[in-house]
């Protein structure tokens, strides 16, 4: 009987010695040259209607690269799509807007 | 202002100028590029960034790099000796203690010292000195399992719990730092 090495046996996993002598790239992790920051700013209200964003200081602080809105993305960027479709299934995907897409 | 602090990280002395709000954690990453210690919370909830100061397990994101001035520090960077893993690396390793291994450095410093302390910890004792870090992919019982396997292994070859570097000579004089 064929027995392979992924039965009857512990494995050790081959990613762990880089993991546990953190030798490990994670994205916070990595420099490239000109990198930037992204901050994500939330709305402070958990149940509130965004009527506008003033972004003229975030623009004008030293540093500010750029400040991207919901309206920045208007005709540029459609829903996000499911990852994953199973073929020939009647799953569902209902759109996935940008959250403010006025 | 900058501040001159030397601090030996791992065996090894550096000298750095650093600005008094710099954190820890921030001077290990960005000044010494030690990357192993990881930021998961910046609010000392999750103990990603436990190195050992002193022997004692400390959150460095909580710990200023001017109080570490004179302090001895160990990192995952300093735990394996010689090319020869940790016993506490080791049994993370054959107990399945990690996944994505974002925790693995802080639980593992703090393993240490639980051990330094309690050389054969029960179950009780590691799961309340592991209390301060959190792993969101394990479950904890084979952390738990892990700790327990470093034990035995210490216990079988009278190994220390903290790393005892031999004097490297390496020390930095650079003036990096935020």
């Amino acid at each position: 009987m064929a027995v392979t090495k992924l039965f009857g046996a512990r494995i050790k996993r081959r990613e762990d010695p880089r993991l546990i002598a953190g030798k490990a790239s994670y994205t916070d992790d990595i420099k490239l040259a000109g990198l930037l920051h992204a901050v994500i700013v939330r709305s402070p209200h958990a149940h509130a209607r965004i009527t506008r964003i003033d972004v003229a200081s975030a623009r004008q602080t030293p540093g500010v690269v750029a400040v991207f809105t919901g309206a920045d993305l208007t005709g540029k960027v459609g829903p996000l799509p499911c990852a994953w479709l199973i073929p020939n299934s009647e799953l569902k995907t209902p759109p996935h807007p940008a959250i403010w897409n006025a | 202002m900058k501040h001159a602090i030397s601090v030996k990280v791992n065996g090894a002395t550096y000298r750095r100028d650093v600005e008094p709000r710099l954190l820890l954690v921030h001077y290990l990453r960005e000044a010494l590029g030690l990357t192993g210690t990881h930021i998961g919370c910046d609010t000392t909830n999750c103990g990603a960034c436990t190195v050992l100061m002193n022997g004692l397990a400390v959150k460095s994101c909580t710990v200023l790099a001017v109080q570490a001035d004179g302090a001895d520090i160990v990192t995952v960077e300093g735990l394996a000796q010689n090319g020869k893993l940790h016993p506490i690396q080791e049994g993370f390793w054959e107990e399945h203690g990690l996944q994505c291994g974002f925790c693995t450095p802080g639980m593992m410093l703090t393993a240490v010292q639980i051990l330094e302390r309690t050389p054969d910890p029960s179950d009780e004792e590691i799961r309340h000195g592991l209390d301060g870090n959190l792993c969101r992919c394990t479950g904890y019982q084979h952390i738990v399992n892990s700790v327990r396997y470093a034990a035995r292994k210490m216990k079988e070859e009278s190994l220390p719990a903290i790393p005892q570097p031999a004097a490297a000579a390496e020390s930095g004089t650079g003036k990096e730092g935020r």
